[in-house]
């Protein structure tokens, strides 16, 4: 009976967290494919450089807020240096100074988060800014060539086609098919001056294409052409078209530096990444009556700071799933119950690796410290808050070490569960004095087992996006915790203690 | 895997899981619990019942207790600690003699009364309580343990474990303390478990650790075919357990006095699943063996009978 009564109390909901999930998806439209709408992006300039002794500057040349993308916020990394920004036609340039510099690796980062444009675009603000001189640039031979080759491209598409296929052909690969017989052109001058010969506003812009999680990228060089009043913004280096709202116009030129005195081998590199937001409310059907509570109960209604919150506290649960699911179902384990799920989301905040580092580093730190404080005789209390001071000392003192390195990563450990990691390290000295080494390795193995799948839970982004997008989900996750309680089949682990049954037969 | 699994599900092994769900959940209620998980309470009950139990030397509840410790142990040249609430064997020391230099815990191991001071203390801050509440430590006399098992042991006191279910006695284990597991009795901790049969109270094999054995690994002596003694007053023992506790799935540690006969050293409400391994018995088999025979209001005579009638 009770099992009955707990497999219908566990599906119930879990069938009502999919119901509103589905009439969610279905009548007020939210999709269950992650799609970044309302395209938000962080872009960050890294500029690295070895600095002299004596003075040392800097000038960042910045971007203005211009369409098709406006600057929100922008802000400075450059520990050391003074800022002034110095504004000189139309161009703004931002001087990083320092008087005594040492001898020492300088990174300066220039972080922007920059939005669409939303305001109409202004007309005809695209002018010849190089008129060329055509006949100058070209040789007749191009001219006539050029004028031919437009002709019968115009002929057969029309626009918008009709200009990609021409951008397409003129700034085509030396070994790329040459579909309309455009003539052979030679460098960008000669290139821009085609355009124009074509009746077409163009110019040369340097940007950067801003994509999810890019690292490493340069300024590249986009022609900007005008039509219709809309700009068409087309990568040399990519030979296609990229769509303005993908585009972020850094300035006229090809380096983002503007001076620099006293720096040695500067190296540049841009990082753009998505501000995600899933939720567009123009785009919202409107709710009413039963809807409307839905449609009230949704994470999108809240601030976008505290959405980030409560992603990281809607981990937790499904968290605690997983931590279940090592214990019942694999049959791990751990030290501490529900260790192994704060240590996962401690591990999504630092990184895999780093934190997991970090973690052996402080754990291997402390145990060493708790053999010497038991030879002190301490009543257990004192003894684990001495433990929980050493701890956060120890961290304290990785982090600085790790700074006067310039090894930013160490930065995390601020988000390290000190108290798990404290009782981690008493329950497993205890664990080395009572059962001895390889037990408490095998328990910290099971540990480290558990804490990952609770990581890989917490770190899938599919999920992450459902629990924001359908708070409804966490009905499921309950449903699941409730059926996993009335588990009574065997733990993966018990087949191997076991073994001797069946290895027999 | 599936075949493995279908394999321990036809011969009625019990899993932690099902052991939770199924026997503890439903068989336990839980405000019995604090008979099984306080040696102090088992203790008091079973005097009451007139089961043999290891005499008290005394018990300290509080940190300021600890001065007494000295003036309690000043008679008795050896003794045991224990956690009053412990589980798994974990916080006990067995102190064999006392020498002018400190306590001797057998095998050259000797501390000092402030290491045994210190233990007092963990053991009242919780360290070794079920859930890390504070604690009574539980001073015990120590046990002179019947020369019958002095060739298979090594280092501390084999006892028996006997699994109770709704008062009936279904499998039992003696369990060998081996080097590995430091004296203690406690499977997980490295004994050997040694199969009984029920009909008889004579071992088959054993298990250690994982691997099954004949003989022990530091003596070298046979343990199969041994005779434990008065096994039909074992039995009754551990039968009348369930009398006192109400609990109806209950694990019975027994040790045999070389005085005293056998005698109640605890009773667990959350018995482990070893003493399958050391039969080569399903417990779920077992309790579906015994289940249709189980009648209300049956006699402890009867319940020993049907006991032994399940080999």
């Amino acid at each position: 009976m009770k099992s009955l009564a707990s497999l219908i109390v566990g599906l119930i909901p879990i069938i009502l967290g999919i119901s509103i999930a589905v009439v969610r998806n279905t009548q007020l439209n939210v999709s269950f494919e992650p799609t970044i709408y309302a395209d938000e992006w962080n872009v960050e300039l890294e500029v690295s450089a070895h600095g002299m002794r004596g003075r040392n500057e800097l000038g960042i040349q910045l971007p203005t807020s211009q369409p098709p993308q406006t600057i929100v916020e922008q802000g400075f990394d450059a520990p050391g240096f003074s800022l002034a920004t110095i504004r000189s036609d139309g161009d703004t340039v931002a001087l990083l100074t320092r008087r005594t510099g040492k001898e020492a690796r300088q990174t300066f980062r220039y972080r922007l988060r920059v939005q669409p444009e939303k305001n109409e675009p202004k007309k005809n603000k695209l002018r010849h800014y190089e008129t060329l001189s055509i006949e100058e640039t070209l040789t007749p031979k191009q001219i006539t060539g050029l004028q031919k080759s437009w002709s019968v491209l115009k002929k057969l598409h029309p626009e918008p086609e009709r200009l990609k296929l021409l951008l397409k052909n003129l700034f085509r690969t030396s070994s790329a098919k040459n579909e309309f017989d455009f003539p052979e052109l030679d460098g960008f001058h000669q290139k821009l001056a085609a355009l124009q010969l074509l009746n077409f506003s163009a110019r040369y812009r340097f940007g950067v294409t801003l994509l999810e999680g890019q690292k490493a990228a340069a300024l590249r060089r986009f022609v900007e052409v005008l039509l219709q009043d809309d700009s068409i913004f087309f990568s040399t280096s990519q030979r296609k078209i990229i769509p303005a709202e993908r585009v972020f116009i850094w300035g006229n030129s090809k380096e983002p530096i503007a001076s620099s005195e006293g720096l040695e081998d500067i190296t540049i590199q841009l990082v753009t990444s998505a501000v995600r937001t899933h939720y567009r409310p123009e785009q919202h059907a409107e709710a009413s009556g039963w809807l409307e509570i839905i449609d009230r109960f949704s994470l999108y209604r809240i601030p976008v700071r505290q959405q980030y919150l409560f992603t990281v506290l809607l981990l937790i649960p499904i968290a605690a799933l997983a931590v279940a699911f090592t214990r019942n179902v694999l049959g791990l384990r751990t030290f501490g119950t529900f260790m192994p799920a704060l240590i996962g989301l401690a591990l999504q905040q630092t990184g895999l690796w780093v934190g997991a580092s970090l973690l052996g580093i402080i754990i291997t730190l402390g145990l060493t410290v708790r053999f010497f404080l038991s030879g002190l005789q301490l009543l257990l209390v004192p003894r684990l808050a001495a433990t929980l001071t050493l701890v956060v000392m120890g961290l304290l003192g990785i982090c600085l070490v790790g700074t006067s390195y310039e090894i930013t990563e160490v930065n995390a450990v601020g988000v390290l569960p000190v108290v798990i990691i404290t009782m981690v390290i008493e329950r497993l000295s205890v664990s080395i004095e009572e059962s001895g080494l390889m037990k408490s390795f095998w328990l910290l193995f099971n540990s480290v087992v558990a804490s990952f799948v609770a990581f890989s839970v917490v770190t899938n982004d599919y999920l992450k996006y459902l629990l924001l997008s359908f708070p409804e989900t966490n009905f499921v996750v309950l449903g699941l915790t409730i059926l996993l309680g009335r588990y009574s089949g065997y733990r993966l682990t018990e087949l191997f203690r076991f073994r001797s049954f069946w290895r027999k037969a | 895997m599936f075949r493995a699994i279908r394999t321990l599900k036809k011969k009625g092994v019990l899993g932690m899981n099902c052991r939770n769900l199924r026997y503890i959940q439903r068989l336990n209620d839980r405000k019995f619990y604090p008979r099984a998980d306080s040696k102090l309470l088992t203790k008091k009950l079973a005097k009451e019942v007139g089961i043999a139990v290891p005499d008290l030397i005394g018990t300290m509840e509080f940190t300021g207790d600890i001065k007494r410790f000295e003036k309690l142990i000043e008679p008795h040249p050896d003794f045991v600690i224990k956690p009053c609430r412990g589980s798994g064997g974990e916080g006990i020391v067995v102190i064999q003699e006392k020498g002018s230099d400190g306590f001797h815990r057998g095998r050259g191991d000797i501390v000092g009364l402030s290491d045994l001071r210190l233990h007092c203390a963990n053991i009242l801050h919780g360290l070794y309580s079920l859930g890390g509440r504070p604690d009574i430590v539980v001073l015990e006399e120590r046990l002179q343990f019947s020369a019958l098992f002095e060739n298979v042991t090594v280092g501390g006191i084999p006892d028996v474990r006997v699994i109770v279910y709704k008062g009936v006695p279904i499998l039992a284990m003696l369990r060998l303390p081996t080097q590995a597991s430091r004296g203690r009795a406690n499977l997980h901790q490295g004994a050997i478990g040694v199969g009984v049969k029920m009909s008889t109270g004579t071992t088959t094999s054993g298990v250690m650790g994982s691997s099954i054995v004949t003989t022990h690994p530091d003596t070298k002596q046979k343990i199969e075919g041994l005779q434990l003694p008065e096994w039909r007053t074992l039995l009754a023992t551990a039968s009348r357990c369930y009398d006192f506790s109400q609990l109806g799935y209950l694990g019975v540690d027994l040790v045999y006095d070389k005085i005293k006969g056998p005698l109640l050293l605890e009773i667990n409400a959350r018995p482990g699943l070893s003493v399958q391994l050391a039969n080569g018995i399903g417990l779920i088999a077992r309790i579906n063996q015994v289940e249709p025979q189980i009648r209300p209001g049956m006699t402890l005579e009867e319940r020993v009978e049907l006991s032994q009638s399940l080999d």
